[in-house]
């Protein structure tokens, strides 16, 4: 199995959802990540600060989410037989269903040099 | 993530936290403030959607949710403060800080202070001089976490006319005074009124919910069961404290109404195991295993029966309904159910209610029950004249059950294929479609 870096951005914007719609996108969520479990594709994963900084050319600014609007809020590390399999992975995220982007790369191995 | 993945999120738990939450907020940093409040409850939601979806659930989602939702408040008013400040200085001297004191630090809860704090928001919205249907709408949104469209399905209204009065009537909550202990007061009849409608609807929103696959919202339920023994134990604890509240005679109604309602409500969650099958499709009364009703439910409710028969002086709504309840409760089989007493009790329904047309649909179905087909299927195209469209799906459902039981197919079909367009929720689908196959 090969590692797959998974990258959720979103434009997070929830203001129309009632607790109750809300509370069932979690629970969409936390099924996948079950399923990803117990399939044997989980190794980790991080909710990311939505605040942070970014060096552009030597400038600091205050990071790159106020320019972009779509932020990452996260990212799981994911293990698959191909990137096929790890996209399609990705395609069954719930958040795809909320106009997330969703980015997938697989992480170079590093012990074979 | 392994270990914290096997929790598994309480049905509603964020609906039952949201009006928690948004009680605890205000009681802490002012009513004036609920907007806000609502702002940061909706925010914190925001925050576990987004943290939990990479880190699973942690231990105490409740608590989690509260605490996150404390700091936030904390943040926002002191973004306001600095803000404020910032203006004051611009024109005169610093004034008083708004942040109360309780801000040094304390983000801690307990179940006590929240509890009071949703009782002191429901009896606030109780008193309101509005529409009942008004104070219906500020209590679900504000306390009971319901969300515009949840709202307009509970009460038969389109999602933007409850957003416009939400939108009208939520200035009545600068009328909350924050140093009055609403609770210490004595409910006047109409607030009481309108505390036992908002719990029965409640309740009957969990019970025949049309929006979920599971049918019912068990745990919206039990909220509304909560709420209304919160109440009562706080009236009966008011009482012990003031006797001069007693009735000579022993009766008390405020307390007997409750009874009431908590007796119907106990009787119609015994049930909750037999009414749904495996394929998640209604189960006619008629066609439940009686032996799955929860006896210790019922025999719960018949406490509070019993209470109620003897605290109130006229029996009302939910006593009459408690009362159809129990004899269904009690009842070895559909055959042998008292159909007679039950029409009876539905037509003192009636004439308590002559607008709710459901106790007049109810009564004549338990009436065609003892033999009366022809007669029931009579007075059904009298009440067809009078329908509106909250009991519409109901009536259509009726009349095709109706048809069915005097063997006339093809009306019965036909009324089923009208139900089938008339609901939404997939499980009255499903009902209706099994029934329309087997006249086959």
């Amino acid at each position: 199995m090969k590692e797959f870096l998974l990258l959720i951005r979103e434009n997070a914007n929830y203001g129309q959802l009632s607790p109750e719609q809300m509370q069932n996108c979690v629970q969409e969520h936390i099924a996948w990540v079950q399923s990803l479990v117990e399939r044997g594709h989980y190794e980790r994963a991080n909710p990311l600060e939505p605040e942070g900084s970014v060096i552009r050319e030597g400038r600091v600014t205050d990071g790159p989410l106020i320019e972009t609007k779509e932020c990452v809020s996260g990212f799981y590390l994911l293990l698959a037989n191909s990137l096929e399999e790890a996209t399609a992975i990705g395609l069954e995220c719930p958040d795809v269903q909320l106009g997330a982007t969703i980015e997938i790369r697989p992480l170079m191995p590093m012990n074979e040099a | 993530m392994k270990e914290s993945s096997v929790h598994q999120l309480t049905s509603h738990l964020f609906r039952e936290n949201a009006g928690k939450m948004v009680g605890l907020l205000c009681k802490r940093y002012g009513y004036d403030k609920a907007d806000l409040a609502m702002d940061v409850v909706q925010d914190s939601f925001e925050a576990a959607l987004s943290t939990w979806k990479f880190r699973g659930l942690p231990d105490q989602p409740a608590a989690w949710l509260m605490r996150v939702a404390i700091n936030k408040m904390i943040n926002r008013l002191k973004q306001a403060d600095t803000r404020r400040a910032i203006e004051d200085s611009l024109f005169r001297d610093a004034g008083d800080s708004f942040l109360p004191e309780s801000l040094d630090g304390n983000a801690g809860f307990d179940p006590g202070e929240i509890r009071d704090s949703q009782l002191n928001l429901l009896f606030f919205f109780c008193e309101r001089p509005a529409p009942a249907r008004v104070r219906i709408i500020l209590t679900l949104y504000y306390l009971c976490g319901f969300g515009y469209a949840e709202i307009g399905n509970a009460l038969w209204m389109k999602e933007e006319a409850v957003k416009k009065s939400l939108h009208r009537h939520k200035k009545l909550l600068h009328f909350f005074q924050p140093d009055e202990d609403y609770l210490k007061r004595r409910l006047e009849p109409a607030a009481l009124d309108s505390l036992l409608d908002i719990l029965y609807l409640l309740f009957n929103e969990g019970y025949k919910t049309t929006r979920h696959r599971e049918g019912i919202h068990k745990d919206l339920c039990y909220e509304a069961m909560r709420l209304a023994q919160l109440v009562l134990a706080h009236l009966e604890d008011g009482r012990s404290h003031d006797d001069g509240r007693l009735a000579e005679d022993g009766r008390n109604t405020e307390d007997g109404r409750l009874h009431a309602l908590l007796a119907l409500m106990f009787f119609n969650v015994s049930r909750f195991p037999a009414r749904l099958d495996e394929q998640l499709s209604w189960i006619r009364l008629e066609d439940q295993d009686r032996s799955q009703w929860d006896r210790s439910l019922i025999s719960e409710g018949f406490h509070h029966l019993n209470r109620a028969a003897k605290l109130l002086d006229a029996p009302g709504r939910f006593y009459l309904e408690a009362l159809i309840s129990s004899l269904h409760c009690t009842a070895p089989d559909f055959a042998s159910t008292d159909w007679t007493r039950i029409g009876f009790l539905y037509r003192q329904l009636e004439q308590l209610h002559p607008g709710h047309l459901s106790y007049r649909l109810n009564r004549i179905i338990a009436e065609s029950h003892n033999g009366g087909v022809a007669e029931a299927l009579r007075e059904m195209t009298e009440l067809g004249a009078l329908l509106s469209q909250d009991i519409l799906p109901s009536y259509i459902i009726c009349l095709a059950y109706l048809y069915e039981k005097s063997g006339d197919v093809v009306n019965a079909s036909r009324y089923y294929d009208e139900a089938l367009r008339l609901t939404r929720s997939p499980i009255d689908q499903r009902f209706i479609q099994r029934k329309k196959s087997s006249l086959l």
